[in-house]
């Protein structure tokens, strides 16, 4: 018995897919050529990916109730363990950057070999790190925003002992491709973004995990009452941003032919504003993935358009935090009222 | 009303959705007396005393009377402050991390608008304020949670009468206390009473009350049944006055039981209960009673895995089994309705359906792994219908839903589970006659049809109407195991409550 | 069995400990000229903590210090270079300046968490973003150099009391008032009993949105003057340099043993946990550690330290006896 109108959040989608033809609309109209224009199109559908799939990440763990401040440090090590590996045993290839001609890879091995070797390699420093969260958060017992908070420097400091500072340069083309690559004139990496939201909003929806999680947002006592094994599933969900985190370094590194600190650092502060404007409840158990993805394409379209319109980029980071306390504020004055009706 | 009258009840009632707490209740507490108010656990004592304390708003037609002023309520815990009465809750509403001087002075500092602390003063003062309740062994300069709890206690009375109090209400005063600092704690109402200030204390334990109170109230079902002095009773005849009813449940009259589901030996936890062992039969209902705070929850709680033993054992049909999570008992097909219905049985903001198939999630899923709604919704229609829960639609948020309709949502989720033994705690809290009355026919079906229900309750009518065998605990033991036949309501309240 | 000394006695014995660790190590260690330059060092994290201690002490957090003292910083080396040779370009007056820019954020801070209820970890997350925002829109990520800062900030910077640099007496000034206030005022009270049993704390008719309110100025307030203090170290203002600086002062107040749901914790603990980090610090780069471990013995010590007051604390927890239990 599907009630269209049952709950705000179903409402929530449609007005937000409303904002985002009106801004698109609007730029449209205000900067045709540019904003309209395939090269632009196609820059931002391969931005937002990266962004896109640690809201996911990001999107999951508010669910069951946590954070992951973390994720993009994750991200980032995870990223630069792979760049390290191409490069140290990848072919030589051309960096590009001053000063250093030829990456250090002894070309041990091929470009695909060791493009999958650390493909692996990023997945498992993810997940290991993921794991670490998980073990704090679970078997300490300490809440996840002092874990993520506290990991978020470790990894990145990892990461720092790993590039000393700079950026790990010169991957395989092959590695590259990724990053290049459009499929009937759609960037591959958009594919790959959809591909992922498409399979997330599936498990979240269909499967037992997902519906898990959203118990466990809810409310993790009367979860654990129910038989729901809430320290497994709380793990589960700690590892699954890392592999989103894992997922989400391929494609920046693909897209920089580089790893380095620093890429994405705003992404953590962009990824939570994504996730609750895209309708998902700050404490949990609220949320869907449509509307995440919808927040992500609002937050794109606003970061090119205002780009191209000529207003500063440092408008975009004031508009974030704008965004997420206005949302946060109306969120909850919409929440007030809908108790007091009941 | 007369001039040694301190306080008079008029005709407080108190409505709470679905149940009357307090039913047109009126008695006087006389000034420097001892008052004593019992009844067994719902009968309307902390209800009234939260009025009292000013947290709480009666029903309108009722009556404060005091200071010859008739009140229809206390508009906040400070006016209930300011007319002299000071409540002492069962959690003392201190603070663990300041100090005991503090947590005294506390109150009367910021009424007195003071910027600054002295802490000299208030050292000083709170030193004083616990010699006049003859206390002179407490630091005043360390955290209260570094006390024991007889102390806290001590602290919150002395807190009370640095406010200037005239009457202190206190909820179940000696239920953590040993032997020794109860003999203290009485000494110092003793004291109060010497000094004109009044005491209204609610308790079980009815040798306490015997020793101390000069006068009792009986509270039964909300209803006032009569406000006696001391020396016109006795023990027995109070126990009767607490719970002699018509008993509106037909009482069970027995039937067969068939083999042994779940046998406790020897479970002990420390700080919980110690000793418990009884055996569960397949068609069987066994409760287990006592007051609130007896540990029978506790027990539960083990059995279900949330609250692990010590030590003992714990056989299943017959095969010893370590019960470690919820997970586990679940698998062994144990079942555990909670007490707490809003915070542990559900989950309030999501819908019906949710509710009901949170535990059987694995077995919806279809060949792909996927959950497959259509099986959901015929389960969720399935229980609707077995327990008759009424909801206009199965997306609805449990939280609209009545309490005798919330609870039978809980049930709905466990019977899905096709559980052998089912542990209920308090069925019918909070539920209106008519839900109770289908609770116990539902409950009394699933026993015939092979379950083994241990059922947790103080409601005594309920627990004779619905038993094969009764368990008494008290103080985290059992002390008595009664047969259906040869229980009466009398005898279990004897051996819940604290006499020998 | 374990001798119950006050969490700020451990904390002491820890820090003398790895201080003497290092020590042995090497010699420079102990010399003055290092120990002050240690301590100087930590004067602005150590400011930040202070407030930050009152913050923890409700139960909230602030995320958003680091571009509070960022913004602060730019505020007033804007103004010193504006205002060039005017007379109101003085140190009075800029300090002033600083502390009041600072209780506007904090104030925002305040009405976000205290009055609309939001959560502080995300509202302090939103107004981090805001305030590095209109920060970079407005110096557009330049720096203000040391040449275009007046004379008397560059005295000011070298000003010693008694062979002590004046920042750290500013510190120490701090340290005082703050525990003066934690300790003999009714605020600190409230704001300890607040978070001891925020419940008893509405029941006895506190008015906790307004003191939270007070609370975020003051951390605020606070944050400002650690950037007064910041720019007379550094005689220059990067607006760039505070990155990762919430993580630090977090980090330290809660090694201090503030706990996370609050009302408990001390001003003193929160300065050793700055000292302590400082130490570590120091011991690396002295035992020419290589400075891409710092950061991970840093985080490694901070998750640490949690995981132990959270251990601790639930064991306490559960020794907590419930029932009554017949002999």
């Amino acid at each position: 018995m599907k009630n269209k109108f049952t709950g705000f959040f179903k409402n929530q989608e449609i007005v937000l897919l409303l904002i985002f033809v009106v801004i698109f609309v609007i730029l449209g109209f205000l900067r045709p050529q540019e904003f309209l224009g395939k090269y632009n199109l196609q820059s931002m559908a391969s931005q937002f990916p990266e962004l896109g799939i640690i809201s996911l990440g990001m999107m999951v763990v508010i669910l069951s109730g946590g954070i992951d401040l973390s994720i993009v440090s994750v991200s980032t090590l995870a990223g630069v363990t792979g760049a390290w590996i191409m490069t140290k045993w990848g072919p030589p290839v051309e960096t590009g950057i001053e000063g250093l001609d030829r990456s250090t890879g002894s070309g041990a091995l091929s470009g695909p070999v060791v493009i999958i070797i650390a493909i692996v390699a990023i997945f498992a420093v993810a997940l290991i790190c993921g794991f670490i969260n998980g073990f704090f958060i679970v078997k300490v017992g300490i809440t996840p925003i002092l874990v993520t908070l506290a990991t978020m420097t470790l990894f990145e400091g990892v990461s720092l002992y790993f590039t000393k500072g700079g950026s790990i340069a010169g991957l395989p083309p092959q590695f590259i491709k990724i990053a290049n690559t459009n499929i009937l004139n759609v960037p591959l990496l958009f594919i790959i973004f959809i591909v992922v939201a498409i399979i997330v909003g599936i498990f979240l929806e269909r499967s037992s995990w997902g519906r898990s999680i959203y118990m466990l947002g809810s409310n993790p006592i009367a979860s654990l009452f129910s038989g729901i094994n809430t320290k497994r599933l709380t793990m589960s969900v700690y590892l699954f941003s890392a592999a989103m985190a894992a997922i989400a370094a391929i494609i920046i590194s693909a897209r920089y032919n580089s790893a380095k600190i620093g890429t994405g650092s705003s992404y953590i502060l962009q990824s939570i504003t994504i996730v609750v404007l895209g309708g998902t409840a700050i404490s949990g158990g609220y949320g869907k993935v449509t509307g995440t993805v919808i927040a992500l394409l609002i937050m794109q379209v606003l970061k090119s358009g205002l780009n191209i319109v000529g207003i500063s980029q440092y408008i975009t980071d004031i508009a974030a935090g704008v965004i997420l306390i206005i949302v946060l504020i109306s969120n909850l004055y919409i929440e007030r009222t809908r108790v007091l009706k009941t | 009303m007369d001039n040694k009258c301190f306080l008079r009840i008029d005709n407080i009632s108190k409505t709470y959705p679905g149940v009357k707490a307090c039913d047109s209740i009126s008695f006087e507490i006389m000034k420097g007396e001892i008052h004593a108010l019992v009844g067994e656990n719902g009968a309307g004592k902390s209800t009234l005393i939260k009025i009292l304390a000013g947290v709480e708003k009666p029903d309108a037609g009722s009556g404060i009377i005091i200071d010859n002023i008739t009140l229809p309520s206390f508009q906040n815990a400070i006016e209930s402050v300011k007319k002299g009465i000071a409540v002492i809750f069962q959690d003392f509403s201190l603070f663990p991390n300041l100090t005991v001087a503090e947590n005294i002075s506390f109150s009367i500092e910021m009424e007195e608008g003071q910027k600054f602390i002295n802490w000299r003063k208030i050292n000083k003062r709170a030193k004083s304020s616990l010699k006049e309740v003859g206390i002179t062994d407490i630091d005043v300069d360390i955290p209260l949670e570094s006390l024991s709890i007889a102390k806290q206690q001590l602290v919150a009375i002395a807190r009370a009468l640095i406010l200037n109090v005239k009457l202190i209400i206190m909820d179940e005063p000696t239920s953590s206390l040993t032997k020794g600092e109860v003999d203290n704690l009485f000494r110092i109402i003793n004291e109060l009473k010497a000094r004109g200030i009044t005491t209204l204390f609610i308790s079980h334990k009815l040798d306490e009350v015997f020793k101390i109170a000069d006068t009792i109230t009986v509270l039964r079902d909300g209803k006032l049944i009569g406000t006696y002095i001391k020396n016109n009773l006795n023990e027995q005849k109070l126990i009767s006055l607490m719970v002699g009813r018509e008993i509106d449940f037909v009482k069970k009259s027995g039937s067969m039981t068939g083999d042994v589901l779940l046998d406790v030996r020897s479970i002990t936890k420390k700080g919980n209960f110690k000793d418990i062992s009884f055996k569960l039969h397949k068609n069987e209902i066994l409760s287990i009673t006592g007051l609130v705070g007896s540990g029978r929850t506790e027990v539960a709680k083990a059995i279900f895995g949330l609250n692990i033993p010590d030590s003992g054992e714990i056989y299943l049909k017959g095969k010893k089994v370590r019960i470690s999570s919820p997970e586990t008992a679940m698998k062994y097909g144990i079942s555990y309705v909670p007490e707490n219905r809003q915070q542990e049985g559900l989950i309030m903001g999501q819908s019906l359906r949710r509710n009901i198939s949170i535990s059987v999630l694995r077995q919806l899923r279809d060949k792909l792994g996927f959950l497959n709604f259509r099986k959901e919704k015929a389960i969720t229609n399935e229980q609707i219908k077995a327990l008759d829960i009424r909801a206009y639609s199965i997306d609805m948020l449990v939280k609209n839903l009545s309490g005798g309709n919330q609870q039978k949502v809980v049930v709905g989720k466990w019977i899905a589970t096709k559980p052998e033994i089912l542990i209920i705690d308090e069925p019918t809290n909070g539920i209106d006659i008519g839900a109770k009355a289908e609770i116990h026919k539902l409950l009394q079906g699933f026993a015939n049809a092979g379950m083994g229900i241990l059922m947790i309750s103080s409601e005594l009518p309920e627990v004779l109407a619905v038993s094969d065998k009764i368990l008494v605990m008290r103080r985290g033991k059992i002390t008595a195991e009664f047969n259906i036949n040869e229980a009466t309501q009398e005898k279990i309240m004897g051996k819940a409550l604290s006499s020998a | 069995m374990k001798i119950r000394l006050p969490k700020e006695t451990w904390l002491l014995i820890i820090l003398a400990i790895v201080a003497v660790l290092i020590g042995i190590r090497s010699s420079i260690f102990f010399s003055a000229e290092n120990l002050l330059d240690l301590i100087k060092g930590s004067t602005v994290i150590g400011i930040c903590a202070l407030g930050m201690t009152f913050v923890a002490m409700t139960g909230g957090i602030d995320i958003s210090v680091s571009a509070v003292i960022a913004g602060v910083a730019s505020i007033i080396g804007n103004y010193m270079f504006r205002s060039g040779n005017s007379f109101f370009n003085n140190v009075i007056i800029v300090f002033i300046i600083s502390a009041i820019s600072g209780a506007v954020f904090g104030a925002i801070n305040g009405i976000l968490i205290g009055k609309l209820k939001i959560p502080s970890i995300v509202a302090t997350l939103g107004t981090l973003a805001i305030f590095k925002g209109v920060l970079f829109l407005i110096t557009k990520g330049y720096w203000v150099n040391r040449a275009d800062l007046p004379e008397w900030l560059k005295s000011l910077s070298l000003l010693t009391v008694f062979g002590i640099p004046i920042q750290i007496v500013i510190f120490f000034i701090l340290i005082i008032i703050c525990w003066l206030i934690m300790k003999y005022t009714t605020f600190g009270r409230i704001v300890y009993a607040i978070g001891g049993n925020s419940v008893s704390a509405i029941r006895i008719g506190i008015n906790v949105d307004r003191v939270i309110l007070y609370v975020y100025i003051l951390m605020g307030i606070l944050s400002g003057i650690a950037a007064f203090v910041h720019t007379t170290i550094m005689v220059g203002v990067d607006p760039n340099s505070f990155t990762g600086f919430e993580f630090k002062v977090i980090g330290a107040v809660f090694i201090g043993g503030v706990a996370i749901t609050g009302g408990r914790g001390s001003v003193f603990g929160a300065v050793i946990g700055v000292l302590l980090l400082a130490v570590i610090s120091n011991g690396m780069i002295i035992a020419r550690i290589p400075i891409f471990w710092h950061q991970i013995v840093t985080g490694t010590v901070i998750l640490l330290a949690i995981s132990f007051d959270v251990v601790q604390r639930k064991r306490f927890e559960s020794r907590l006896t419930k029932i009554d239990v017949a002999e």
